[in-house]
Parts: C-alpha cells; sequence; structure tokens
C-alpha cells in the first residue's frame, strides 16, 4: 500500500490540545454551517491559494493522490469551479440544490512543528433530495494555518468515507 | 413491475420493444425494457448468461496468487494468477456448502480458505486440505470438489473475459471490430498498461442499459456537461483546437456484434491533453515524442488514431473510452431494472512520466469519477430517464433516431446506440435488423477508412516555454496553433465544440461539408 495518511496532518488523541481543540471545533462548526446554508462562496474563502481537496477511492482511504485513484483531487482552482457550478446551477446533480446536513465530532487538533495546525475530525453527513436519503459518514484530516477572517485557513482537506463502496449513494455532489 | 402490454421475452403482437424503421427513418425503443422484471430476467438468460463479459484486466493481479473479487455477470468471482503465472476464475462459492469464500476486494494468498467447514483450494482450484476427510470414506475424489470454473476464460491483450457459456465464439471473434479498438489501448506504451491502485465502485438508480447509452452519447457533452467545459475555459484553454480533425473526422462506428466506438478525430489539440487542463511545455514535449515513438514502432496512422479520442461499449457492458486524458474502464450490472452497480478503473502506461500521469489521473477524476464535474450529471440524467420511464405505459417510447438518415455518422450522432440495441432486440427476440452502415471488423494496425495520411506534426517546444500546468498561465495563440494538426480537406472537417455557450451543433452543416447528406 502506499502513503498512508500524511502524518503532518494526523492528530492522535494523546498530543492533541484542548484549548486548541476547542477552538478548531469552532471553526468546523463554522466550515459545516456554511455548507449546509449553501454559502459556497464565504465556504471556498477559507482556503488558501495552494490549498488542496482530496477525497480517496473508497477501496484505497490511505492512498496517495500521485499514484492512486482518487474521487477528488481538488486544487484551488478546480474547487472554484466546482463550488461556481454549485452555486450558478450548471451542476445538474445539485440543481435543485441538495439540502444537506454536515455534523461533525471528534475533533482533535494540535501544533505542528512548522506552525500548521493538524486535525482530525469525524463527520456524517445527510443530503436529501426528492424520495433519497444519503448518507456519507467519514473523517477529517486538515492542515490549517492561523488568519483569515474566520480565524483558521484551510490549506489541505482530506475527506476519508468511512466507507466500503459508494454505494447506493453512487456520487458525491456535495462538498465532503 | 412493469404493466406493459408486450409479450414477454419475444415479440408481442401489437408491440415489439424495438421499433426499428428504415423508411422514415425512425428507430424507437420501448421504455418497458427499462422498467420490466421479467424483461430484467430475460436480459440475465439471454444476454448475460451469453456474452463475453470484462473480468478484470491481467495487471490487476501482477503476481502469482495475488488475487481480485468482485462480481461478473451477478455472480461472485475469484480472479486469480496460479504459480505458473497462469491467470484464472473462479466462482467465489465454496463446493461443499456455497458459502462465499474471499470477500477482501483485493490479496494474496497460495491458498483461499473457507473458513466455515475449514476446506482449503489452492490458486488452482484443486481442495488441498480439508479436515476430517477420513470420515468421507474410501471413494472420496477431491477432483470433484474443485472450485468452479466460468465455462470459458480468455484474454485479449491483456483485457480479460468469462463466458458463463461454452456456446460461444471465442473472445477474438466475438470482440470483431472492438479487437482493434482495445489495440488502440494496449499500444500506448511499450512497458504495458496498468490498472492503477483503486477503483471507482458506484451505482446509480437506473436502467443498466442506459449507462451503455451514456457512455458513448458524444450529442449530451455540450448541454449536460456545460460545466465540465465551462471550467476548461477558465482554465484558458482553447475549445476550438480540441477534436479538430487532422486525420479523420469524428465518427460513430459500428463495430460488428453490437459493439460500437465514436470517436476519430484527433483530441490532442490545445496542449495536447484533449479535454483536459493544459499542460507545462516539457510535459508536451514528452507526450510528443511518445507519439512518434508510436509513429515510428506503428506507422504514422495508427499513431494518429491512437491519439484521437474514442468512447467503445463492447456489447454489453463494457465502455472503454479515451479522450487523451486518462483511460477509463468501467463495467455495470443491473440488481434490478432500476439500480445498477458500476465499477470503474483507470488504465495507463507503465511508463508514463509524472506530470502525464498527474494529468491523466486529474482528468479522469475530474470527468469520469462519481465525485468529478461530469459523471455526477451524468448519473442524475440517468436516475431523471428512470424516473420518467415511470409513465411508460402512457408515454412508452424513446427516440434514437438521431443521424438514422445520413450516409456519414458523426459523433454526435446516435447510430452507436442502435447497434447496440439491434444487437440486444436479436438476442432478446430472435429479430434480425441489418446493420445501417457496413460494420468495420478486424483490420489490424491500420488506418480509418477514409483517413488522411499524415506524419505526426512536429512541435517546436521553443513556443512552449513559458506556458505552465493547471492554466495558471495563458496559452499563447501560436502554440496551440503548433500543437494541433490543419484539418488537411473539407474531408477532413469535424464538429468542433467551438463555444460553451453554444448547447447545440450544428449537424447539417457538418454531415454537409462530410458530403453524406442528410
Amino acid at each position: 500500500m502506499s502513503a498512508a495518511d500524511a502524518p503532518a496532518v494526523s492528530a492522535p488523541a494523546q498530543t492533541a490540545d484542548p484549548v486548541l481543540s476547542r477552538e478548531v471545533e469552532m471553526f468546523l462548526y463554522h466550515d459545516a454551517q456554511l455548507l449546509d446554508e449553501w454559502r459556497l462562496r464565504e465556504w471556498f474563502a477559507l482556503f488558501t491559494p495552494d490549498c488542496e481537496y482530496l477525497v480517496p477511492a473508497t477501496d484505497r482511504p490511505a492512498g496517495d493522490p500521485e499514484h492512486d485513484l482518487f474521487f477528488v483531487r481538488d486544487d484551488w482552482f478546480l474547487l472554484s469551479q466546482r463550488i461556481d457550478a454549485m452555486t450558478d446551477g450548471s451542476a445538474w446533480a445539485e440543481s435543485p440544490q441538495s439540502v444537506t446536513r454536515h455534523v461533525v465530532s471528534n475533533v482533535l487538533a494540535s501544533l505542528n512543528a512548522d506552525g500548521s495546525i493538524a486535525v482530525s475530525a469525524n463527520f456524517v453527513i445527510y443530503r436529501s433530495a426528492l424520495a433519497k436519503l444519503d448518507v456519507y459518514p467519514g473523517y477529517y484530516k486538515m492542515r490549517l494555518l492561523r488568519g483569515g477572517a474566520a480565524g483558521f485557513e484551510i490549506q489541505s482537506r482530506r475527506s476519508t468515507l468511512s466507507m466500503a463502496q459508494l454505494r447506493p449513494q453512487g456520487r458525491v455532489s456535495v462538498i465532503l | 413491475m412493469g404493466t406493459s402490454n408486450i409479450a414477454l421475452g419475444k415479440v408481442g403482437p401489437s408491440v415489439p420493444y424495438v421499433i426499428d424503421d428504415r423508411e422514415t427513418p425512425r428507430f424507437r425503443v420501448h421504455r418497458s425494457t427499462m422498467v420490466d422484471e421479467a424483461i430484467l430476467e430475460e436480459e440475465r438468460r439471454l444476454i448475460f448468461d451469453k456474452s463475453w463479459l470484462f473480468v478484470g484486466h491481467e495487471s490487476e493481479i501482477e503476481n502469482p496468487h495475488d488475487f481480485r473479487t468482485r462480481n461478473v455477470g451477478g455472480r461472485p468471482i475469484i480472479f486469480t494468477r496460479n504459480a505458473e503465472h497462469k491467470v484464472k476464475v473462479f466462482v467465489n462459492s465454496c463446493p461443499h456448502r456455497g458459502m462465499q469464500i474471499e470477500t477482501r476486494g483485493e490479496g494474496h494468498g497460495r491458498f483461499l480458505k473457507c473458513f466455515y467447514h475449514g476446506w482449503s483450494f489452492n490458486t488452482n482450484g484443486d481442495l488441498v486440505a480439508l479436515p476430517g476427510e477420513d470420515s468421507y470414506g474410501p471413494d472420496f475424489d477431491r477432483h470433484n470438489l474443485c472450485l468452479v470454473q466460468p465455462s470459458k476464460v480468455e484474454s485479449y491483450r491483456g483485457f480479460v473475459f468469462l463466458s458463463w457459456t461454452s456456446e460461444i465464439a471465442d473472445l477474438e471473434t466475438y470482440l470483431a471490430g472492438s479487437a482493434d479498438i482495445l489495440d488502440l489501448f494496449a499500444d500506448q506504451s511499450e512497458q504495458g498498461m496498468q490498472i492503477i491502485g483503486g477503483s471507482h465502485l458506484y451505482a446509480a438508480n437506473a436502467n443498466w442499459k442506459l449507462l451503455s447509452e451514456n457512455s458513448a452519447d458524444g450529442y449530451h457533452a455540450m448541454t449536460t456537461h456545460h460545466r465540465y467545459l465551462s471550467m476548461l475555459k477558465e482554465s484558458g484553454k482553447d475549445l476550438s483546437t480540441v477534436f479538430k480533425a487532422g486525420t479523420a473526422p469524428n465518427l460513430g462506428y459500428d463495430l460488428g456484434n453490437g459493439h460500437a466506438v465514436i470517436g476519430g478525430a484527433d483530441a490532442t489539440g490545445g496542449m495536447n491533453t484533449g479535454l483536459g487542463r493544459d499542460i507545462s511545455g516539457e510535459a508536451l514535449s514528452k507526450q510528443m515524442s511518445r507519439r512518434e515513438r508510436f509513429a515510428e514502432l506503428y506507422g504514422a496512422d495508427w499513431a494518429n488514431r491512437m491519439f484521437s479520442g474514442r468512447n467503445l461499449v463492447i456489447f454489453p457492458n463494457l465502455a472503454v473510452v479515451d479522450l487523451i486524458m486518462g483511460i477509463t474502464l468501467r463495467t455495470y450490472y443491473p440488481i434490478s431494472p432500476g439500480y445498477m452497480e458500476v465499477t470503474a478503473w483507470s488504465l495507463q502506461p507503465k511508463d508514463d512520466d509524472p506530470e502525464l500521469r498527474r494529468m491523466r489521473q486529474e482528468n479522469f477524476l475530474t470527468f469520469w469519477g462519481p465525485a468529478g464535474l461530469a459523471t455526477p450529471d451524468d448519473i442524475e440524467a440517468l436516475e431523471r430517464c428512470q424516473r420518467g420511464f415511470a409513465a411508460h405505459a402512457v408515454a412508452p417510447w424513446n427516440d434514437i433516431s438521431r443521424g438514422m438518415g445520413s450516409e456519414k455518422k458523426i459523433f454526435t450522432d446516435e447510430l452507436q446506440m442502435r447497434t447496440f440495441w439491434r444487437e440486444w432486440d436479436r438476442r432478446m427476440t430472435g429479430t434480425e435488423h441489418p446493420p445501417e452502415v457496413s460494420p468495420i471488423l478486424r483490420s489490424g494496425r491500420v488506418g480509418l477508412p477514409g483517413q488522411i495520411h499524415q506524419e505526426p506534426t512536429v512541435v517546436d517546444t521553443r513556443l512552449l516555454s513559458g506556458v505552465a500546468s493547471n492554466g495558471t498561465a495563458s496559452v499563447e495563440a501560436a502554440s496551440v496553433e503548433a500543437a494541433s494538426v490543419e484539418p488537411a480537406s473539407v474531408e477532413a472537417a469535424s464538429v468542433e465544440p467551438a463555444s460553451v455557450e453554444g448547447s447545440t451543433v450544428d449537424a447539417d452543416s457538418v454531415r454537409a461539408s462530410l458530403g453524406g447528406g442528410a
């Protein structure tokens, strides 16, 4: 198996900073709120220009995007395009927009040697459209920087689905 | 459960599944074929049990005793390689009491062990150990209890298929003209092609045949995939250079036995990435030297075809798509009439340069992935079709007539879908539908009929210096021109996605330029 989850963005419970974790938790609630309220441009403003947004394939949760298949590997430009399409109605899979609820928990944060912040957290995302309710359980590994209007900026967001397959959901058309 | 008045499994007294009216001309498919449980049962018997079905690629099981598990034609299988490096496929069900032996998606092991009663098999399928064998008596013969194998397993250029019946032509005969197209994928590396790690295991609440249609549907791209094309435009890509027909027009081709392909035109416009973001000048020159190398090996005509785009559908349910942006292999099976499971893999050259590999990865994910900027919208479209089919009793017909009256079938026509449905109807009802155009059967490494012989364009990479990847720098007009191939004649005209805003393709003018008439 190729590279495991990058150590730089892991935050084991033993080394997590309780005060920082609480601060990051509030930030992640803000992140989730913006997504659920479809304030996607405000949400996108949380990211640094050198950001990455990754979603590994369900059968390569610890995959390396240089070598393994992923679901999402967005840089700033692709993420901006994703957001634009979800906002302007050209993303048919989200037109009309679905109803979502991002539930975040088990938030752990610690300071990296380079001053960035390593975050891990669990998520459960509910997406409802027409008669269908899809649930996406998983976990975040993020690297945050201090700064920005919200207090933190996202440099790396890796949303790993805790699912053996993308079935029966079939697709990920919202932000994880 | 459908409520149609069609006699199941054969042509009904008044309403057939497929109306193939060559006079008008008009091609229609009855929507009960998408919703009816009894029709699905007939499909399992008459189509999936009587076709060569894709199992996997040999690169997935590189070493002896590597294995993968998956479902093929509704049955769980183990895809492995024995100690002698021979590819083996076994039914993933213990001969003793039927338990599924291996549930991991992939792994490695000399023995396949059923934990229920402890029976063990080697990768040749032989029963090699079982607890308490002496209780079975003196006549017990382990050879009667080997792992069950499909009736046939054959490989073509690394693509492994199985058949659940022995009453079938050999694989290469079955593949007919699609074998040529598989060559176009397999030839893309002298080191061999490989499936990279990981797969897209997804699904759609739609009938499986909708994905055979959608996987080679040139007509929907401009509207359904507006957002993807818009992304390319925003990245600085000059879309007018993509699929510019330097050597052949972008057409649809019947490949025989229900297989069909669309493609043909040079797909390497812009910075040689097809419908992907531009790459750096350095990566582009590596791409071009690959092309020159292939021209040396196989001739310029074949190399030109390799660098054209293509969407291939091998009947009934294997799509292989290469738009010079990562090759996707996709197979899909019905679980019920309104729900299919889809599995997709990325096929890449083993020896790709890191930036070219990154480009292929990006394009695969961004277009073909179930979380990309295109495939979720395809799934949405298919699911909405399926919901629309609930009205099939009062709104019974799909129309698949586009381009039926013209001699040359452009890629936005629907020849490829009619080719699929004619074979489907032949299998299901015994109705013979003569081909609409002459199928292109196996021809070897040659150009397309009517393809213009053209030496590969030599790119002056000095013109490309300073062009960064990821669309962050503007593409100089001069470099784009240098990288594209000029149309040599009216014959070579193609449909260009000239404008993202334009949601229609002017088919008449294209046909006129092709000389096909409408």
